[in-house]
């Protein structure tokens, strides 16, 4: 029983991350019908502006408005550069374009930063541990599940309280009648990706106060997750990503745990032959409306 | 009927020579060149594998993200098949009925190609009932799965260690011949029946359906059609690299092979070909300044890791941008060809 709640622990800590990722995802896929294979660069850029502020000593209250800053900003560049120019393109292209941009911002890092893995020296007090009965309880994952219910909280009185945040909902729906009501469309756009890179700034703290380093390449598996989740979910359907989210945590964790031996290394896989599964039986999601085909 | 079902099969085998024609010439250069043929068995491999996406994404419309999992599983078996028995009787766990054998390279071709084949088939009746988005992040989650199994199951894949070493039977001759079929393949399933269905559905999917066409069944064939070639460019893959191990058939080949399939135009085999003979010339022409250092008196890079995939994105760029349909568009080699002749006497009328 101990065991299974400390699975249960982990997997929600997990999930949290993931449904932090898919969040930002889904939010731009639903105005945008992009689905941003970059927004695991985010993270990494994340990870390198903690990397370089904590190498300078910064105190970390500044790391942590810094970092924000900097994953903020550079999803807004990244539409503004990358994905502008393609508006109404279709997701095939979008799709592409966005894996290519992934790339570029990798390849960039290898080249002008760093090719090699390297620690952040992320405050010691991150380390602290709780115990509850036997079930260790690490400050890290407490913290991480519940800034991502925070988040999912202040998010929702966004998008349902605020002018910006209704027509952000509506552009969901009908991003051409919302233009007509004489929204304009860049700014919708633009609130949307700097959500985004604000989400993968908080799962980028989150995420790197226990990872034990970061390199180039890792956000690519984090966003491969994230996916995943949105999909589980119901594509561009939030609450449908962060519960996809919180799934596929837990199925990871449990599976983790629970398989025996060799077969441990093969628990993700397992996970996703889940995902697939579930995907066979309702194909427009967890929360999503049936729109397909076949 | 059956002579129209002749004459079409015809027409489009004979479409194929342009392509067949420049593929002989790179093969003729190759058979009298004697320098480093690897780069051009390198090419004709692209040009299978390449074939083999567009012959299941260009019809059907869904973009695969998982096709290297079938060229793994062609390059895994067909490598196995092939390796000296005395080597891999030192492997630790490796089923005795792959131990024995030491096949010609067509058998084991055919038998990388039948293996993937399978695993379209089981992966397909399952993936293919998803549509749009959802059925891409399923063909994902198969690459990952994969790359999982291809990692993890040590005992038959050596892991991430590497296969190695599988004898050098890629040579030009091979590859080409191999290329040419491909090519042929993926043209008559193009101008065949199934195949025009399934374009029909790319199109529009609801009209298709809506007229009597059994869209998930013709994927499902494309998809198994498409393992089985991906499959056999996976086994000339791996005699070509010679060691094999999982990071080959992961996210950076298979955005490679994306690149191939898009620059050149996604709905011809003409354009694939053409953009695995880009992607191979960046590839091959690139690797070799990646190890070097650059001092641009401003700015010391030690390394350029990672030069051929830049290179790789800013073609995709510049098509996404500025040339969407690829660089043939929508009419293969020989339909402009025709077009082209045609014109002056139509307007002559």
């Amino acid at each position: 029983m101990t065991q299974f709640v400390q699975e249960v622990v982990n997997g929600v800590s997990l999930g949290s991350t993931y449904a932090l990722l898919a969040l930002g995802l889904a939010m731009v896929f639903s105005i945008l019908g992009l689905i941003n294979f970059a927004h695991g660069e985010l993270v990494t850029i994340g990870g390198y502006t903690m990397w370089t502020l904590f190498n300078h000593h910064v105190p970390w209250p500044a790391v942590l408005v810094l970092t924000l800053v900097a994953t903020t900003l550079a999803a807004v560049a990244m539409e503004r550069i990358a994905f502008r120019p393609l508006r109404g393109a279709s997701i095939v292209t979008l799709l592409i374009t966005s894996f290519a941009v992934s790339f570029f911002i990798q390849v960039a890092l290898q080249i002008f930063v760093s090719a090699e893995p390297q620690g952040i020296g992320v405050p010691r007090w991150t380390d602290t541990v709780w115990h509850a009965g036997n079930v260790s309880l690490p400050a890290v994952k407490l913290v991480t599940f519940a800034v991502t219910i925070a988040a999912v909280v202040l998010l929702t009185v966004f998008l349902r309280r605020t002018l910006l945040g209704v027509a952000m909902r509506a552009a969901a729906e009908d991003f051409d009648v919302v233009r007509l009501m004489g929204v304009r469309a860049n700014v919708v756009v633009g609130v949307a990706f700097a959500l985004s890179g604000l989400l993968a700034g908080i799962a980028a703290l989150l995420f790197f106060a226990s990872a034990p380093g970061v390199d180039s390449g890792v956000g690519t598996p984090l966003v491969i997750n994230a996916f995943i989740a949105v999909i589980l979910g119901g594509l561009g359907n939030l609450y449908g990503a962060v519960l996809g989210g919180f799934v596929l945590g837990l199925a990871t964790s449990l599976l983790d745990a629970n398989l025996h031996g060799t077969y441990t290394q093969f628990s993700q896989a397992f996970a996703l032959a889940i995902v697939v599964g579930i995907l066979l039986l309702r194909p427009q999601g967890l929360v999503g409306r049936s729109e397909g085909l076949t | 009927m059956t002579r129209v079902a002749r004459y079409w099969a015809v027409e489009s085998a004979l479409g194929t020579l342009p392509i067949a024609a420049g593929l002989l010439l790179v093969a003729l250069w190759g058979w009298t060149w004697g320098g480093n043929q690897s780069k051009l068995s390198h090419f004709f491999i692209n040009v299978v594998l390449v074939v083999a996406l567009q012959l299941f994404s260009g019809n059907s419309g869904i973009l695969s993200f998982g096709h290297m999992a079938f060229v793994g599983t062609g390059a895994y078996l067909a490598g196995l098949l092939t390796i000296d028995p005395a080597l891999k009787s030192t492997f630790a766990g490796l089923p005795h009925f792959l131990v024995t054998p030491q096949w010609h390279w067509l058998p084991a071709l055919l038998a990388g190609a039948g293996a993937a084949g399978l695993l379209a088939l089981v992966s397909g009746l399952a993936i293919l009932r998803l549509d749009g988005a959802s059925a891409v992040i399923a063909i994902l989650s198969l690459l990952l799965i994969a790359d999982i199994v291809f990692t993890a199951w040590t005992a038959v894949t050596r892991g991430a260690g590497g296969l190695y070493p599988l004898p050098p039977e890629a040579t030009v001759t091979h590859t080409f011949l191999i290329a040419v079929g491909a090519v042929l393949i993926a043209r008559l399933f193009k101008d065949s029946r199934t195949g025009l269905l399934l374009q029909a559905s790319r199109e529009d999917a609801f009209s298709a359906a809506s007229v009597g066409v059994a869209v998930r069944q013709y994927r499902v064939r494309a998809w198994i059609v498409s393992g089985m070639l991906a499959g056999a460019g996976g086994a000339l893959f791996g005699w070509w690299i010679t060691t094999v191990t999982p990071a080959n058939f992961f996210l950076e080949p298979t955005f490679a092979l994306i690149v191939m399939f898009i620059v050149g135009g996604t709905r011809t085999v003409g354009g694939a070909v053409i953009g695995a003979g880009l992607v191979t010339l960046v590839q091959e022409q690139l690797r070799t300044y990646e190890d070097r250092s650059v001092d641009l008196g401003f700015l010391k890079l030690h390394r350029l890791t990672g030069l051929t995939q830049f290179a790789l994105v800013l073609m995709i760029l510049v098509v996404m941008y500025f040339r969407r349909e690829g660089i043939l568009g929508r009419r293969e080699l020989d339909e402009s060809f025709r077009s082209l002749v045609r014109r002056p006497r139509a307007a002559a009328r």
